[in-house]
């Protein structure tokens, strides 16, 4: 039959070696946020998008200080070309425009960072309840976002906008309520095949509670493609509301939002004969848009899981 | 251990008539209409301080096992008592009580890490959950669980990426340890690891077990590991055990067909100890939804008869326990 | 396959409703009532107090619902308050242009994304590349209303090619040439949105099938490179890149609101704004209504077609 084999040393492999293994003391490995930080700045276009984020934000900080007039204030310049007083001349009824682009940029900033912020909560929440708990849970919540994400974006806010009534806060509202959808989608599909790994059931073997494991353990692991994302975002949110403000359904005169000062250039003989008053907030609209997505392109570089190692 | 000791003590884990299934949905309203049935009525007992090694193909089964003592996954009939209790009614809630007896370590040890916490968080956090020491001591706990691996203790504040897949073996033995376990499903610790490093943790794990007075369900997928480190071996084939036996009884006598398979796909060293009859097996492993009539084996069995068709053998309550219509002598 | 195909419509039953309840919720909010939005106002305020007893304007909220949804299937979309017109007669009027813009813009856009795609991807990390990337970028990034400010500013007021808005020349026939002449800007405005995003698609597209085995076979067997990058390459990139453009549906119709507006283009975009301005609830909901059926449409269309094309779809 089949043989005598009785011996009693480990098989295919020769006893007691010493337990060290590939020695690696001294050296340590570059972890893991130095890496990302060090692959984002590779990305040139990102660095620039970054740069001019900054300013932007310095800028919203400081405009009382950087502002050469009071955004609100009445000049006696009416439609006044630029000037050595008025660098980007005055608007139809003489305020500073550049005053005005300058703090305008506290809109698009606050606009871009609360709603943002507001629904990546919720939809990280949402989505990763769903892919964690799924069944009836999942499928109830996917045909939410599935309802949601049938709605054209602009068109919806728009029309809720109108509705509600038009200003900073219902902006940032409606966008903050309204944005969830695509995160919670993005979150339950890395939430479904993280809890697959060996390190969640490690974690549920021990005994740790499931919403730890579920923000403790899983979700930071989901962070990267929610980062990705949250940038992204911000860019569609800044134009966002400079659509709405344009059209007259966002951020409303006195206050100056980038699109709001588009709004007049609406009719063809400011279009024509002062383009002082809307190209200067068009580029500014495209050049922060621009920079964040810039940004949000450096991230998804820098954070994407093929290209590690 | 003495000739009679298995039966007059008393075993750690009694796993009575065992069925994990996992349904099959199709169709337009996700009917199900059938079941895998991974584990399908099995029957065994874990000794205290003994090292049960559990061996199959990939796909036998094994591992869902060893997932469902552990309640990873949910048990579809019959019972496992874990310490005289009846665990497999459990809720997760239950479970809570007996999670500090009961541990795993997994096979695969880079997804077994959470890559973005540091080792002595890792180790740190089952002993706050269940709050095991006062705070103040847990820094020193999990220097110790390092040393105990064989890790220095000067690795805590490293993140898993930096360690080589023997070192996060090591690790994930020292997270199953933390608790301070009686029995440890050891689910392939060593399949995922380079021979040189196999033989490395298989010591540990002897080591531990004497140290730690530790009891073991070691699955593996052959003969090889088990061998080295198990008191008892038990053969799985497509959801079922055929074999139960010690070691050395596997080794020398095997009495399953399929145990004489698996025992010829294991090298032997020295080439005149080769037995000259080679069993080889034919065909695939047939599917589990629908296994076959009789004698699962049998569409593979190269001394099969008109008997395994028809009739589904029995395993044997002896103490080398084999469920064949024609054992081999 | 098939069940797929089934088991994806039936999928779409509960969002459809879902959708119908969203709507009227967001109704709700509004002053008035849905029902009174209903009724058509040329008749008579007696009439009009009896039909409001008849409609049950006092039931609870989910009566209402249902009697909505009751008008809804009978097609009854509500009565505009600025036009006193059925809404439906104002969308049937409107419809066929939006078509016609959202048609050629996603036609232009991946005509500039295609080509534009493949030799970012074929080139690179070169010069083009990063070319190509910064334009694409640009066309993301840009506010369709700046850009069609700044086209008209260049196109039709400093410069008289092109017409500054509408569809038809005033005080002339039109014709399909006037037509097609006012076209130009609008779509290119919403072209270059499409175009934007598209051009990274099927650039990263075109890099994942470029690298695989099979092509490089085809290069083995000494097929030109032009051969290899159109006829075996691009065949597979494109499957992807149509069904994305499925997804750009909803964000057509938000531009479609801004693009129509400036360019005075008369369709569902620029009647939504008028409504909107004009606060004519029933006509603003039932555009966004019809918006979202659209978009579940079109998305369950993408999705079959996709299984459909991509025999490696997995249909559970």
């Amino acid at each position: 039959m089949t043989g005598i084999r009785t011996e009693t040393q480990p098989p295919s492999v020769q006893g007691n070696t010493p337990i060290t293994e590939v020695e690696m003391e001294g050296q340590r490995k570059e972890t893991y946020s130095r890496m990302i930080a060090r692959r984002f700045l590779k990305h040139r276009l990102a660095v620039v998008g970054l740069g001019i984020l900054a300013i932007i934000t310095l800028m919203a900080i400081f405009a009382p200080f950087l502002a050469p007039h009071d955004p609100y204030e009445v000049t006696e310049v009416f439609e006044g070309e630029p000037s050595a007083e008025h660098w980007l001349g005055t608007d139809q009824i003489g305020r500073d425009v550049l005053s005005r682009l300058i703090y305008a940029s506290r809109v698009s900033l606050v606009v871009g960072v609360v709603a943002v912020a507001i629904y990546i909560a919720i939809g990280t929440i949402v989505g990763a309840v769903a892919g964690y708990f799924g069944g009836w849970i999942d499928m109830v919540i996917m045909r939410i976002t599935d309802i949601f994400m049938s709605f054209p974006f602009f068109m919806i806010i728009l029309v809720i906008v109108s509705v509600v009534g038009s200003s900073l806060t219902n902006v940032i509202l409606v966008l903050g309520l309204l944005g969830w959808p695509s995160v919670a989608r993005l979150v339950r599909g890395s939430v479904l095949s993280l809890k697959q790994l060996d390190f969640v059931k490690a974690g549920i073997a021990l005994g740790i509670s499931t919403p730890r494991i579920l923000f403790g353990h899983i979700l930071p692991n989901a962070i990267a493609p929610i980062l990705v994302n949250a940038t992204f975002g911000m860019a569609g949110a800044v134009m966002t509301e400079a659509a709405l403000s344009f059209l007259g359904m966002g951020v409303k005169a006195p206050m100056a939002s980038w699109g709001n000062m588009l709004t007049d250039a609406q009719s063809l003989s400011v279009l024509t004969d002062q383009p002082w008053l809307w190209v200067p907030p068009g580029v500014m609209i495209l050049v922060s848009v621009l920079a964040i997505n810039f940004i949000g392109d450096g991230l998804r570089d820098a954070l994407d899981p093929k290209a590690l190692k | 251990m003495k000739k009679n000791s298995i039966s007059e003590q008393v075993p750690i884990l009694q796993v009575e008539q065992l069925k994990t299934y996992y349904p099959i949905r199709k169709g337009i309203f996700s009917r199900t209409v059938g079941h895998v049935k991974a584990v399908d009525d099995v029957t065994f007992s874990i000794y205290p301080g003994e090292t049960l090694g559990l061996v199959g193909e990939s796909g036998c089964g094994k591992s869902t096992i060893g997932k469902t003592i552990i309640r990873l996954e949910q048990p579809t009939e019959g019972e496992i008592l874990f310490d005289g209790q009846s665990i497999s009614a459990f809720s997760l809630k239950e479970m809570q009580g007996i999670r500090t007896d009961l541990q795993i370590i997994f096979q695969d040890p880079y997804s077994s890490l959470n890559p973005r916490k540091r080792v002595e968080d890792i180790l740190a956090e089952p002993l706050q959950v269940h709050q095991l020491l006062p705070k103040h001591e847990i820094p020193r706990q999990v220097e110790k669980l390092l040393e105990k691996v064989g890790l220095p203790k000067s690795y805590k504040d490293r993140y898993p990426h930096e360690f080589s897949g023997g070192q996060r073996q090591r690790i994930g033995i020292a997270r199953a340890l933390s608790l301070n376990p009686k029995l440890i499903i050891c689910d392939e610790p060593v399949s995922a690891l380079d021979v040189s490093i196999q033989a490395q943790i298989l010591n540990l794990l002897k080591d531990l077990q004497h140290e730690m007075g530790l009891t073991y369900l070691f699955i593996a997928h052959g003969l090889g590991a088990v061998k080295y480190i198990s008191d008892r071996i038990a053969v799985m084939y497509l959801g079922k055990i055929v074999e139960i036996a010690k070691t050395k009884e596997i080794f020398e006598h095997p009495k399953h067909p399929y145990t004489q398979v698996l025992l010829n796909a294991y090298p032997v060293p020295n080439p005149r100890l080769r037995s000259k009859e080679r069993i080889i097996v034919q065909g695939d492993l047939p599917s589990p939804v629908n296994p076959p009539n009789g004698c699962r084996f049998h569409t593979r069995c190269p001394y099969v008869q008109a008997v395994c068709r028809e009739k589904e053998p029995v395993l044997s309550s002896d103490e080398h326990a084999v469920a064949c219509h024609f054992p081999l002598a | 396959m098939f069940v797929y195909i089934v088991r994806r419509i039936l999928i779409s039953i509960p969002v459809l409703l879902g959708i119908t309840i969203v709507n009227f919720l967001i109704i709700n909010m509004a002053p008035g009532s849905p029902v009174d939005m209903m009724v058509d106002p040329n008749i008579s305020a007696e009439q009009l107090e009896l039909r409001k007893e008849q409609l049950g304007l006092n039931d609870p909220l989910w009566m209402q619902y249902l009697t909505w949804m009751g008008n809804l299937l009978q097609g009854n979309l509500g009565y505009s308050l600025s036009s006193f017109e059925p809404v439906s007669t104002l969308i049937g009027e409107r419809i066929g242009p939006t078509v016609a813009l959202m048609g050629a813009s996603i036609v232009v856009g991946v005509l500039i994304a295609v080509p534009f795609g493949i030799i970012s991807a074929t080139r690179q990390y070169s010069k083009w590349d990063y070319l190509m990337t910064t334009g694409s970028f640009l066309g993301i990034s840009i506010p369709n209303f700046f850009l069609g400010l700044g086209l008209i500013y260049i196109f039709a007021l400093k410069n008289p090619w092109l017409p500054s808005g509408g569809m038809t020349t005033l005080g002339t026939e039109g014709g399909i040439v006037d037509t097609l002449y006012h076209m130009v800007l609008p779509v290119f405005v919403l072209a270059i949105g499409i175009a934007g995003k598209k051009i990274r698609y099927v650039r990263a597209s075109m890099l994942e099938i470029l690298g695989q085995d099979y092509l490089r076979t085809a290069r083995a067997k000494g097929l030109r490179e032009f051969v290899v990058t159109n006829r075996h390459a691009l065949r597979n990139a494109l499957i992807p890149i149509i069904t994305v453009v499925g997804m750009e549906i909803p964000l057509l119709l938000g531009g479609a609101v801004i693009t129509e507006q400036i360019f005075q283009w008369p369709g569902i975009g620029q009647l939504t704004m008028q409504s909107i301005m004009s606060r004519d609830y029933p006509t603003m909901m039932a555009l966004n209504l019809l918006a979202a059926v659209m978009v579940l449409f079109s998305n369950l269309v993408m999705d079959i077609l996709y299984s459909v094309a991509d025999p490696r779809i997995k249909y559970n």
